[in-house]
């Protein structure tokens, strides 16, 4: 088990990282989110997986002009939940998919692109999961 | 190759699904997966609503494990909020969660039970389920939907004459319930051993929690890893196994039902006296993670406030969604006649109803109504 200032100079060595925030966990430890520009997030996320982090969920923020990502990891031997930030553009809501590398992210990233329109390249199946097959409206997440 | 189509609305689940499985003969060579059938909007509904309000609205997400969304969403505000809550709702978050755990469990298991015409596994565990449920009444009021969980603490406090009759129900599951595994053992085992399988690469590969990846020898569970409520401060063992079959998450289950008993035993024990609801002012913008093990594996919240008295996002990820993929898998290679014990194995939520479609290669279609089903995977040799 390594402490948190620690744990966040090990990540920020390993990952791509641009940014490293600790934010306070009552009574437990604290979180640590680390944010990573877009075209590096396949390699943050293989870096992740291969440090023996799970991958728990992604969260979809909107903001006005761009999409926040948030990649929930448990890195289960540490009792750490890290997540990485990136962002993308609205006009262009395009990201790599991370699901060559993790498997289990094929269902999180098709709801994020049912719910919110965000595009995942390279993701194996980008089918509707949450919407019908013939959902024609905009995605229903969105605030604009 | 054939394809099988079951669901939308299927037999035996309450949660629509659609299985689209490839047969060759009666061996299972592919399957698909369909889910959003009922897709309600929580998390939009929860961007209108005061954190107050949410901890309601996201207890009915689950009819089962109820209790479990509103802890995850409380912890995740608590962190934003800095909100220490006292000891004794510490305590008491523990007890229903570990009350619902049981009650989750031993449901689980008299419907696997029934799916595979063991009635007397079915009829025995539901009958030790009954009393948990008598306790949620006692203390909540509910038998469902608890409502106890609450920013800064719980609504609800535990009265000192509640103890006794929550001691005596525990003291009834820790006798029987040794005896009902031995019963489900000998009538089940033959069957559940070797189907479904979950192997410890694919249980990480495809990120599942709770009984099915400790089934498949992946020791992992929130109570240990994130430890919250009272969790630090009790003694209790990681149940895992190791096949990864069906069996395996049978005993998981069941092992479980044990290990919270033996918490429940202690936290009542150690209640500590005092406040129930910690107090607190605004929530200030900023974002928290709250997650706590629901008895289908690990749930996570993820809030972002902005100042206001409702989230500005709210992302839930219940357990089911990361542990139904690996059905792809676990489905592989089996018979057709396992396939619902199998869907079952990972204990999605429970009711009846409604057909399955089977079209053949000709596009032809045949229904099948739920009882032909279940006389199918019953009649399977036992």
């Amino acid at each position: 088990m390594t402490g948190t200032a620690e744990l966040a100079e090990q990540l920020r060595q390993k990952l791509p990282a641009e940014e490293v925030e600790v934010k306070p966990h009552m009574g437990g430890k604290e979180r640590i989110f680390v944010s990573i520009s877009a075209p590096n997030i396949v390699e943050a996320a293989r870096s992740m997986r291969d440090l023996g982090g799970r991958l728990s969920t992604i969260s979809c923020v909107e903001h006005l002009s761009l999409f926040e990502l948030i990649y929930h990891f448990s890195l289960d031997q540490e009792g750490r939940v890290v997540s990485l930030r990136t962002t993308v553009k609205k006009t262009n809501p395009e990201v790599d998919s991370i699901t060559p590398v993790i498997k289990g992210a094929a269902f999180i990233e098709r709801e994020i692109h049912d719910l919110f329109g965000v595009k995942f390249r390279g993701h194996p199946s980008l089918k509707r999961l949450i919407l019908p097959p013939r959902w024609k409206g905009e995605p229903p997440l969105r605030k604009d | 190759m054939p394809v099988i189509s079951i669901g939308p609305v299927h037999p035996l689940l309450d949660e629509p699904v659609a299985l689209r499985l490839e047969v060759e003969g009666k061996t299972i060579k592919g399957a698909e997966i369909e889910i959003g059938h009922i897709h309600r909007g929580i998390e939009k509904l929860s961007e209108r609503m005061t954190f107050e309000q949410v901890t309601f609205l996201v207890e009915r997400i689950c009819g089962i494990c109820s209790n479990v969304h509103p802890l995850c969403f409380v912890q995740a505000v608590e962190d934003i909020g800095g909100i220490e809550i006292p000891e004794r709702a510490k305590y008491i978050r523990t007890i229903i969660a570990e009350l619902e755990r049981i009650h989750s469990h031993l449901l689980w298991l008299g419907i696997a039970g029934h799916i595979l015409g063991a009635e007397e596994v079915f009829l025995k565990s539901w009958k030790y389920r009954e009393p948990v449920l008598d306790i949620f009444e006692l203390v909540c009021g509910n038998r469902q939907n608890y409502a106890m969980m609450a920013v800064g603490g719980v609504r609800k406090d535990i009265s000192p004459s509640y103890i006794p009759k929550i001691i005596e129900t525990l003291k009834l599951l820790r006798e029987k319930v040794p005896e009902l595994a031995e019963e489900a053992e000998s009538s089940l085992k033959k069957r559940l051993r070797g189907i479904g399988v979950l192997t410890r690469e694919n249980a990480i590969a495809y990120c599942t929690t709770g009984p099915t990846a400790r089934a498949a020898g992946v020791a992992s569970d929130t109570r240990k890893v994130h430890p919250y409520a009272a969790y630090p401060e009790l003694e209790f063992d990681i149940v895992k196994g190791e096949e990864g079959d069906v069996l395996a998450q049978t005993e998981v289950r069941i092992g479980e039902v044990l290990q919270s008993v033996r918490i429940l035993e202690q936290a009542l024990k150690n209640l500590p006296p005092g406040e129930i609801r910690a107090e607190f002012k605004n929530i200030p913008p900023g974002e928290g993670i709250g997650l706590a093990e629901a008895p289908r594996g690990e749930d996570i919240h993820y809030v972002r406030t902005n100042g206001t008295n409702m989230p500005e996002r709210h992302k839930i990820r219940a357990p089911t969604y990361v542990n139904l993929p690996a059905l792809e898998t676990m489905l592989l290679g089996n018979k057709l006649e396992d396939a619902l014990i199998i869907v079952a194995s990972i204990d999605p939520c429970f009711s009846c109803t409604d057909r399955v479609t089977v079209v053949n290669e000709k596009g032809e279609e045949k229904i099948m109504s739920e009882e032909e089903l279940l006389r199918m995977s019953r009649n399977a040799a036992l």
